[in-house]
């Protein structure tokens, strides 16, 4: 695969932006990684994103011949950036630009997403109270952690370790180091989760700039990422029939995949992203990744082999739990990874040249995998 | 009651026939004559390749398979919390989403793997089925 990222930046602001547009943050995230790729918009031919990627072109100038508006949920923008390298291999696309733009904190500009009792949540989730994503993507954590032997302490590492990160990066939003005493006794909004196991919720965006070395200048080529593997796959819609979320599951079938094409093995990863909308995700995520052995993600972790330091360092910004996540999480696992690769990241893991970043939608039922490395 | 009611499953033609069986407080499942896979909601066609599904009857009877206890629900739902929202693994092989109900919302009152019953409970014009701890065998 000859698919590079030449173009990355995240929105200005991420927290609390009540005076920027789902459009607008869009728009901010386009222009941002074209001024980063050194690109004006007339270079760009491709346009992805999960909210009207067309809207976004037309805001930008772009007169795109080749749009992707897949929308699973927050992996979404990894499967923006695979199916981008298809189309650029293909001939469809030379440049292609993925943008992501949320208020999920302020709520403006934000399309209505009115209940819909006649959808598969709808008729069998919904009428049970399973609503906010933490009553829903949340179900199967104590299956997974009962057994393994484990209990709510290995949901409270996963906390611990991240905020090792986050208090690093003056971007995150959360940075204030924690214990598992402290993480353990906050209050709980679904137990066991309590409101540092739940992701943050926050306005913001970014952007990414693919295409292949062939199209790219010298300039663009030093600071590229190379992608070398990606997957995706999906599961069943309803978060109760997923048939086991760290076993036989979209994410790890996903992974199976990026790893095969990317014909590198496991033990070259030297940087991992797990979306982490809440705190179990980690420890499934790297389990499915192939990364940590049936079961064992929480050891690892809990012996700080995830955290500064350590042998596999893991959502270095802090992940959703603590960096930000603006209801779609997985752009910004992407620009971790990029910027970790280019080694330019705020908590830089020294001489890193592989991350492997695992994205999930839609309460387990999709999933997306990207193997990226420094070109 | 002012605001808005609690969601009521509007069923599909595909759904109708397991929403109907609620209205005789049935539990019902879309099981595969072939293979005897079977799953909550209706499939076009079973992973096998068959197309021979039909509805049928659960017992009833299944296990705790994952919960969480809910603290803060939607503002809906207020007025139950703490609730405790689960996913049950039935005799049949079939999970749902579900409550867990007659029972207090504390983990020590819900092991995993807890053999669960079915219970009903009305909403608007069907009736979503629930489960509570099982009582002992032949009571
Ligand atoms: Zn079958």
């Amino acid at each position: 695969m000859d698919a590079i990222i030449i173009g990355a930046a995240e929105t200005d602001v991420l927290g609390r932006n009540p005076g920027q547009s789902v459009l607008g943050l869009n728009v901010e995230g386009g222009l941002r990684a074209l001024a980063d790729a050194g690109l004006e918009p007339g270079q760009i031919d491709g346009v992805a994103g999960a909210c009207s990627p067309h809207g976004v072109a037309h805001a930008l100038g772009i007169t795109p011949r080749w749009v992707d508006s897949t929308n699973v949920g927050g992996c979404s923008f990894l499967m923006h950036v695979r199916h981008a390298a298809a189309a650029i291999a293909a001939g469809h696309a030379a440049r292609v630009l993925v943008t992501h733009g949320e208020s999920g904190r302020s709520r403006t500009g934000t399309v209505p997403r009115p209940r819909d009792p006649q959808s598969w949540t709808g008729q069998f989730e919904e009428p049970y109270g399973a609503r906010a994503p933490y009553t829903r993507f949340t179900l199967p954590a104590l299956r997974h952690l009962h057994g393994n032997g484990l209990d709510e302490t290995a949901l409270a590492q996963v906390v611990v370790a991240q905020r090792r990160w986050s208090s690093r990066v003056p971007r995150a939003g959360r940075r204030d180091l924690m214990t598992l005493g402290e993480v353990l006794a906050a209050p709980v909004l679904a137990w066991p989760f309590t409101v540092p196991m739940i992701c943050m919720l926050t306005d913001g965006g970014g952007g990414l700039v693919v295409t292949a070395s062939g199209h790219a200048t010298t300039e663009q080529l030093r600071r590229s990422v190379r992608v070398l593997g990606t997957g995706e796959n999906s599961d069943p819609l309803l978060v109760a029939q997923v048939p086991d979320p760290a076993g036989d599951s979209a994410a790890r079938r996903a992974a199976d995949d990026a790893f095969a094409q990317a014909r590198i093995g496991r033990s070259e990863i030297g940087h991992v992203m797990v979306y982490d909308a809440f705190a179990h995700l980690p420890l499934i995520g790297l389990e499915c990744l192939g990364l940590a052995p049936a079961g064992g993600a929480a050891e690892m972790v809990a012996a700080g082999e995830t955290s500064p330091g350590g042998s596999l360092p893991l959502n270095t910004n802090g992940g959703g739990l603590a960096y930000t996540h603006t209801g779609m999480y997985g752009m910004f696992a992407i620009q971790e990874a990029v910027r970790q690769l280019r080694h330019e990241a705020a908590a830089q893991v020294p001489g890193v040249s592989t991350s492997a970043v695992l994205g999930y939608g839609g309460m387990f039922t999709a999933s997306s995998v990207l193997v990226l490395a420094r070109n | 009651m002012t605001g808005e009611l609690k969601p009521v499953p509007r069923p599909t033609p595909e759904t109708l026939p397991y929403w109907e069986a609620t209205r005789r407080r049935e539990l019902v499942h879309h099981r595969c004559d072939g293979c005897g896979a079977g799953s909550q909601h209706p499939r076009a066609v079973c992973a096998c390749g068959s197309t021979d599904l039909t509805w049928t009857s659960c017992t009833g009877r299944g296990r705790l398979y994952s919960y969480v206890v809910v603290h803060r629900p939607e503002p809906v739902f207020a007025d139950e919390a703490p609730f405790v929202l689960a996913i049950v693994e039935l005799e049949e092989g079939v999970r749902l989403t579900t409550r867990i109900v007659d029972v207090p919302a504390d983990p020590s009152a819900l092991p995993l793997d807890m053999d669960v019953e079915l219970r009903w409970i009305e909403r608007g014009d069907v009736n979503l089925p629930v489960f509570a701890p099982a009582g002992p065998e032949g009571a």
